[in-house]
């Protein structure tokens, strides 16, 4: 026994005293982490990203100039637009694969779990936590949560592998002149109002051709995803590990796709051309992403009474929408630059600069405090009052699902509302929701509409 | 004897290596451009290849893809089918309406060189441009296309949303019920036709044209002393004279359709229900939106080696037939 205790008592002496050795001078000189590190020379850094047009292309270079002349720490970043988003993917894949990649990359969160397969993209939650360069705590807290919440990954250990950068939401556009004209006052609230609004507000000449639709709704996962969450269901089980959207909730969305598309009330439009009829008074509701503001506003030949708002739901007091939009990630490189990139992710997402943001580029700001900045308030009082409306909704977004295989998923949707909305939906009692027997991997496989 | 030998031997040497070094700058640009990335992508089929390279699969993304992965082996049937049908569409019409329009234009015609331009003019333009025209010409709600179609009572068509066959559609106007098996290719499918044969239609005329202007003029004028007719003038001495470009327009056509891709991409992007997915549009899908990048490779390679097979098939039954003078 005392034979036992006398080597292990060494033992701990020598570990103890090693321990004491090593953390002398790292606990005065040198920091923990590469979040910690300072920079110390200029550096230069490419961010590509896939915002392709203006406003939102000149709002970027704008920032990013602002923050090339002022970050004082010799930093400058250098935009590089490489198409959109499905380019910008492709671009990123190639460039891991000759291992050539930007310090920042812009991508959707679906798109940060595949480039973190190899393993390239850095974990923020050092850096926005480290004392010397992060987010204090009222700073992280003044961020909405489900900015944070649609960042992190569960398939990867919950990191926070992106931030929030061009982020916007699943709202309903309402052109009030058209229901004025129908003989509507409110806006409707719930899915059965909204269904007897567009009934209301299509027009059909002599023949029965549909001259003014009730609706144009052009079809996409996020956007049913958003529906299936207005209805009170959910995208995924509370494991992630299979999808939820088909109960009774996503049922009840194609069996309104199917009503509305056979009844000649809505339409799936071509690109954009959704837009230009609702600016012309051609269309009484559509749904879709805040982002699309601008290009509503700008088609408008004549002023037209509009309004931007949650999309109807089965219970308004508790209203659920899809947060849309991309993030940016920090791609692995060299601690100083690496330091630099979120140095410049943070100062994006400063209050005065996230405000700024939003007036410039559309796109949601990420902070609560956003709301009041007095720039900002002149900002949508005079020019863009459907800015405020969209900022209010995103206390009721949630983001989607950004586990793996969700663009398989995203496939199956489309198919089934393709399906619905060209009147192929399978059975005599229009759209039905069935799931395959569980068969081969990947589960999402297993999806099928029946 | 020996040195002039020598010498000559020595010319010679010089020579090829000149030839050669000639030849550096394109074996050099094909070697990097082509041939590399093409072996490469021989090499990424053979793994699993998710984002980053992965285990050793050997001929397995092969065998998924043909038959050992039922969804897998179903899409690419499918596209595989919707290839063909595609090809099968689009190069017999591309090609008589080409042929049929060259020996029009061939004639002693007032403003020929007007009309060759105008045939020719799509053809120079951009293809994703001039595809995101006819978004607009075939456009459900605005599109000149149904605009004149509805002055003949038809109406309503979708075009590039419509994943309908062609035949069911008819059959339902008609009232006449049309089995699933024989509901013909989409209207989709049949739209991003008209735009194909619409695009490369100049191409065609160009090339015939050409042949046409290479036929002695004097084999028509006996053949008239004869007294043949225009139609057998056509068919006796026209095209057996143009097969050389008979041959080389369907060659070029048939490997073109089974390559095409950015038409359909711009057009449907491989939609509505998969009805103009091909091939290319598949390979795009399993590799950049799937990232399944050895699947992809895998594809790709199956698909030059159907394209390779395809063409030594036409050149050992039609090339025989072709007479070069």
């Amino acid at each position: 026994m005392t034979r036992m205790r006398i080597p292990t008592l060494l033992a701990t002496a020598a570990l103890l005293l090693g321990a004491c050795a090593g953390a002398g001078p790292a606990a005065t000189a040198a920091p923990t982490t590469e979040a910690d590190i300072e920079i110390t020379g200029p550096v230069s850094l490419t961010l590509w990203h896939a915002l392709t047009s203006d406003p939102q292309k000149a709002a970027l270079e704008a920032a990013i100039k602002k923050f090339n002349d002022t970050n004082g720490k010799g930093i400058t970043i250098t935009p590089v637009v490489q198409g959109n988003y499905t380019q910008l993917y492709q671009k990123t894949l190639g460039a891991i694969q000759a291992g050539a990649l930007p310090e920042i990359v812009h991508a959707y969160e679906s798109q940060v779990a595949d480039y973190q397969k190899a393993a390239v993209v850095i974990d923020l939650e050092p850096y926005m936590n480290s004392k010397t360069n992060g987010l204090d705590k009222t700073s992280q807290d003044d961020i909405y949560k489900p900015y944070f919440d649609t960042n992190r990954f569960p398939q990867y250990g919950n990191q926070l592998l992106s931030f929030p950068f061009t982020k916007s939401l699943f709202v309903m556009y309402t052109n009030e002149d058209v229901l004025a004209s129908a003989g509507i006052t409110t806006t409707p609230k719930t899915w059965a109002d909204f269904e007897t609004a567009v009934m209301k507000t299509t027009q059909k000449d002599a023949s029965g051709k549909t001259t003014r639709y009730g609706w144009a709704q052009p079809l996409d996962a996020s956007n049913f995803n958003a529906q299936v969450m207005s209805m009170g269901g959910n995208i995924m089980s509370a494991d992630n590990k299979t999808v939820a959207w088909d109960g009774k909730e996503g049922l009840a969305v194609l069996q309104m796709y199917d009503r509305l598309w056979k009844g000649g009330y809505a339409y799936t439009p071509t690109g954009f051309d959704w837009q230009n009829d609702f600016a012309a008074s051609k269309l009484a509701f559509t749904m879709g992403s805040t982002s699309s503001r601008p290009f509503i506003a700008g088609a408008m030949k004549t002023p037209v009474k509009w309004n931007v708002g949650v999309p109807p739901q089965t219970d308004p007091t508790k209203p659920r929408t899809v947060m849309y939009g991309a993030n940016v990630a920090v791609l692995k490189s060299t601690p100083q630059k690496q330091l630099a990139s979120w140095l410049f992710v943070k100062w994006f997402s400063d209050q005065a600069q996230t405000a700024d943001w939003g007036t410039k580029s559309f796109y949601m700001p990420v902070r609560k405090a956003a709301a009041n900045d007095e720039a900002l308030k002149t900002y949508w009082t005079s020019k863009d009052p459907q800015g405020k409306q969209a900022f209010d909704v995103i206390s009721s977004s949630i983001p989607e699902p950004n586990v793996r295989g969700q663009q398989e998923i995203r496939d199956v949707i489309l198919d089934m509302l393709t399906k619905v909305t060209t009147g192929k939906a399978p059975g005599d009692r229009g759209p039905s929701l069935s799931r395959k027997p569980a068969s081969n991997p990947p589960w999402t496989a297993n999806l099928w509409f029946a | 004897m020996n040195e002039r030998a020598a010498s000559r031997r020595r010319r010679g040497l010089i020579e090829n290596a000149q030839a050669y070094l000639f030849l550096v700058p394109a074996i050099v640009f094909l070697g990097l451009f082509k041939i590399l990335p093409a072996l490469y992508a021989v090499y990424i089929s053979l793994f699993r290849w998710d984002v980053v390279q992965g285990a050793f699969r050997g001929l397995d993304n092969y065998f998924d893809i043909l038959w050992q992965n039922t969804t897998r082996s179903q899409a690419f049937w499918q596209s595989l089918s919707t290839t063909v049908t595609y090809a099968l569409i689009t190069v017999p019409v591309e090609m008589a309406l080409a042929l049929v329009v060259a020996y029009v234009l061939f004639q002693k015609l007032r403003g020929r060189g007007i009309y060759r331009t105008i045939y020719y003019l799509p053809y120079v333009t951009s293809t994703v441009a001039a595809a995101t025209v006819f978004l607009w010409v075939f456009h459900p709600q605005y599109g000149i296309a149904n605009q004149l179609l509805g002055l003949v009572g038809i109406s309503g068509l979708k075009w590039f949303q419509e994943p309908d066959g062609v035949f069911q559609m008819l059959g339902n106007a008609l009232g006449v019920a049309v089995p699933e098996w024989a509901a013909g290719p989409s209207l989709a499918l049949v739209g991003v036709a008209i735009f194909t044969i619409w695009h490369f239609l100049g191409f065609q005329i160009l090339i015939f044209l050409g042949g046409l202007g290479n036929i002695p003029v004097e084999y028509y004028e006996a053949a008239r002393l004869d007294g043949a007719s225009q139609l057998q003038l056509f068919r006796r001495i026209t095209l057996p004279l143009l097969s050389p470009q008979i041959f080389f327009v369907f060659t070029i056509a048939s490997i073109g359709v089974l390559r095409a891709f950015n038409e359909i991409f711009v057009l449907t992007n491989g939609g509505p229900l998969d009805t103009t997915r091909t091939v290319t549009q598949l390979l795009f899908k399993t590799f950049f939106q799937q990232g399944q990048i050895g699947l992809g490779s895998a594809m790709g390679v199956l698909l030059t080696i159907i394209i390779l097979a395809f063409t030594l098939i036409q050149f050992r039954i039609l090339g025989r037939r072709v007479e070069y003078g």
